[in-house]
Parts: structure tokens; sequence; C-alpha cells
């Protein structure tokens, strides 16, 4: 009896000493750390960063970068040569044949404008040229002139044809915006890219769009923040999402935006009303397909928590957290568990600004 | 099972524990020491960068509160002022002022991004337990 105490006291250390060992992939002791090559370049009117790890990371990280200026070449609302430009310039006259990538986007683009109810309208342009944001200097244009563009953004005057893969603009003046859905795509073909050349684990920030593919390379899932819409009420972080082969995108009404008479103007519209939507301050997707996630968080952040979520929920596979103008954290069921709210309550986190 | 009534403990049986506990105990110390030599308790650096190539890299302790450094981007001159240990846009050729709303930075990992004149400062160093490896926003 009395030898039996220390051994089996050394076998239980023992266990519970080892047991919290394990292996953590690579970059361990003894094992080849996975080379790691990163990028970054202005394009979409943002910044896009992409870092991969794995033996041809460098090679996969210029293509996927080259696949996204092929994107943002197609879809550049504002170079007047663009594919997007031409089916504008053609509204009321004729359709305009284009490449695979923008009549795909367009189509899914048209798919969610009408499931949302016209939240989102792919044919919004018009309003984002009165408004200008971020390129006229706080211009709030009068009632008639929100009315009159207002009149020309309607996805139902958006025809495809799936056929001779032509697109065409009902009426004159009217014009389509892939901004709140080509930094999306462009994710979701750099993604492409990056896994046909083997690249397990990477992360692309296309503009505060994130895609979190695979897992960190040190074997744990990516952690991706949520960044808090008011930063001065509990510091730059809203909340953090382990994320493992995930894609993340946020619309706020911080990113662009000035502010008159005390009133924020930003620029994500309401097609319905012609003015900056007031329901939400933040709506985030979390999904598997990024063109996806960019426009049904601009649809989430029109629509608003309740409506909103509903669609979400309806459509089933995503994930979303919304800000209200009253700072609550709205989420889907199954990311309560999840979601690690980082945001400190009560106290402020202004570091002086 | 070796653990029988009546079976003496041998010195063997000893050393083992005193291995096994040391091996355990040992591996421990081993970790912590490579994540000491991983936190590198460098200072905070301030990284200045055009079209992504760094064009100037300084201690952020170093800039004064009040002193101000140029940045030439494609529109033409960034300019950013230290504060209390921190920094931030003063000025910019940029029509949307994105940059200068962003406000003060001082912790690694933050950044100023000016899009229009593809000026990129962010703040390296240390990071004190960085919880997260990217921001949607």
């Amino acid at each position: 009896m009395r030898n039996r105490g220390p051994r089996l006291f050394a076998l239980a250390l023992a266990v519970i000493l080892l047991s919290g060992c394990r292996a953590r992939g690579p970059g361990w002791a003894g094992q080849v750390p996975l080379a790691k090559a990163e990028k970054t370049e202005f394009m979409m009117d943002t910044v896009i960063t992409i870092t991969a790890y794995g033996p041809k990371a460098a090679e996969a990280v210029n293509n996927a970068m080259a696949e996204m200026r092929r994107i943002a070449a197609l879809m550049n609302a504002d170079d007047p040569k663009s594919e997007v430009s031409r089916i504008n310039q053609n509204a009321g006259k004729r359709p305009v044949r284009v490449s695979e990538d923008t009549f795909r986007l367009l189509k899914l683009a048209q798919r969610y404008s009408e499931l949302s109810g016209g939240a989102f309208d792919v044919t919004v342009r018009p309003l984002v040229v009165l408004w200008g944001i971020g390129k006229k200097d706080k211009y709030v244009p009068d009632a008639a002139a929100i009315e009159r563009a207002r009149a020309l953004v309607n996805w139902r005057d958006l025809i495809l044809d799936e056929k001779a893969r032509t697109v065409y603009l009902r009426r004159p003046g009217m014009g389509i915006d892939l901004g709140g859905a080509a930094k999306g795509y462009a994710a979701d073909r750099a993604r492409e890219v990056l896994l046909e050349h083997g690249v397990r684990s990477a992360l692309i920030d296309a503009g505060g769009n994130i895609w979190a593919l695979g897992r960190r390379p040190d074997g744990e899932p990516w952690r991706i923040g949520i960044r808090n819409p008011r930063p001065e009420h509990g510091g730059e972080l809203l909340a953090v999402v382990p994320s493992e082969d995930l894609t993340l995108v946020t619309s706020g009404d911080y990113e662009r935006y000035f502010i008159r008479d005390g009133v924020r103007y930003h620029h994500i519209f309401d097609p319905r009303t012609g003015r900056p939507a007031r329901s939400t301050i933040s709506a985030t997707i979390i999904g598997r397909n990024s063109a996806e996630a960019d426009i049904l968080s601009t649809a989430l952040f029109v629509l608003g928590p309740e409506q909103g979520l509903a669609l979400i929920r309806k459509l089933g596979n995503l994930e979303a957290v919304v800000v209200t103008p009253e700072e609550r954290i709205v989420s889907t069921s199954n990311l309560e568990d999840k979601l690690e709210i980082v945001r400190q309550e009560g106290g402020t986190g202004d570091k002086g600004r | 099972m070796c653990a029988k009534r009546g079976v003496p403990v041998t010195r063997a049986d000893k050393l083992i524990l005193v291995v096994v506990l040391g091996l355990a105990l040992g591996s421990f110390a081993l970790i912590g020491l490579r994540r000491a030599a991983q936190v590198r308790p460098a200072e905070a650096q301030v990284v200045v960068e055009v079209d992504g190539r760094v064009v100037d890299m300084f201690p952020l302790a170093e800039l004064k509160p009040g002193e101000r450094r140029q940045v030439r981007g494609p529109l033409g001159y960034s300019v950013i002022i230290g504060g209390d240990n921190k920094v931030r846009m003063e000025s910019s050729p940029c029509p949307d002022k994105v940059c200068m709303a962003r406000g003060w930075i001082s912790l690694p990992g933050e950044a100023i991004v000016c899009v229009p004149n593809h000026v990129v400062v962010h703040i390296t160093g240390s990071l004190p337990e960085k919880s997260y490896d990217a921001v949607t926003q």
C-alpha cells in the first residue's frame, strides 16, 4: 500500500503535463517553416494585400494579384474604357457583349437585387454619381435632383441575354455600379488562383473584404476582427471571429462619409429613398462566396437588423452581424457562440482622438 | 499495469519518476524560452510606404509632438505629424481626406491609408498579444 501513492502520482503528473503538448503544424522545432509571400497593391479605389504560405507562395500571390487587376479593369465604372462603362454609355441605345466574368457577376447581382426587394440595386450608379461621396465637397443634392436620379435606378430594366452574353440598360441615363460586388468577386477569383497553385493557407484583404483561406500556418483558425463603426466608443475592434475557409465582408457608414449640420452622409444608398441608408451603421456577412457576401452586406445594411437578418436566415449557410444606430450588436444565432466581442463596454476606448 | 498491491518501489521507479518529471518540466521551459525569443522587445517603428515601397522608417518615440514629415505620392505631398507617442495624417492632397479622418495611430498593426495618394503609414514592433490577423471593414 505505502508504495502505490508515489507511483500513481508520478503517472498522473506525467499524463497531465505531457497532455499539454501537441503538434501545432509547420513552424515547430525540426520542421521546415512554410515559405511566406506578401504583396500590396492599390486598385479598385482601395488597398489589396495578399499573404500566402506554401512552396509556390510567391508565384501564387503574383498571379492572384494579376487576376484581381484583370477583374478591376473590367468593372471600374470610373474608367470610360471598362466593360461596365461601355454598358453605361450604351444605356437606352444597344446591348453590349461582355466577358464571362462581368456577365456572371451581373447575373448574381441582379438575383440579389430581386431577393432583397431592391434594397441592393446593381443599377444604383445615378445616385452614386449625383451624391459624389468622397469626390464632391460635402454636397447634399436637393430633393428634385434625388428624385430624378432615383427614378433611373431599377434592376428590372437591366436586360441580361444569356445566349448572346449581352447586357442592356433600357433607359438612357441609367448605369450599373459594381462598387458593392467587384471587390468580392475579385477576391473569389484570387482565392481560386491561390488554390490552383497549391496554397492552403492565405489571407486576402481586398480593402476590408477578407478571404481567410484554410488555417494559419500555426494550425489555428485565422482570427478576423470586425471593425468597430464608432471607435470612440470602445476601441478599434468590435469583435473577433475565428475563421477557417470563410470570407467576411462588412459595409459601414464610416468608410466614405462627410458630416454636414450634424448629419452623417455616407456612400451606401437606399435605392428606395435615394439617400444614405439609416437602419444600421455596420453590417457584416460571413460566408463562402465573397461576391455574394459583398452584395448581401450592402443589402443587410440597407434593410436593417430585422428584415435584413430575416433575409440572411432565409438564404441559409450564411452568418451575419449588424450594429444598430444605437450601437447594439445583433447577430444570427449560430454566430453568437463563436463571436468574441472585444468592444470595451461602458468606458471610452478613445485614444486621444 | 505495474501498480499492483505489494510490489515495492525500486530505485528504477524513482528514476523514472524523476526523468519523466524532468522531461515534462524541461519541455515547458523550452517552450517558454522559444516564446520569449519570438517576442522581441523592439520599440514601435513608423513605416511609411508609397506604392508598396518603404520610403521612410523611424522609431515612433523619435517623432516629437508637432514634428512633421512629408511623404511624396503621385498627387503631391502628404504630411504626417507626431503627437505624444502617436502619429496622424495632418494634410493630404487627396480629395476624400479619409486618411486624415483616421486620426491618431499608436499601436503596432495600426495603419493610416491614403488610397488616392498611394501612401500607407503603419506601425510595426513587438505586438502585445495581437488578437487578430486581419480586419473586415
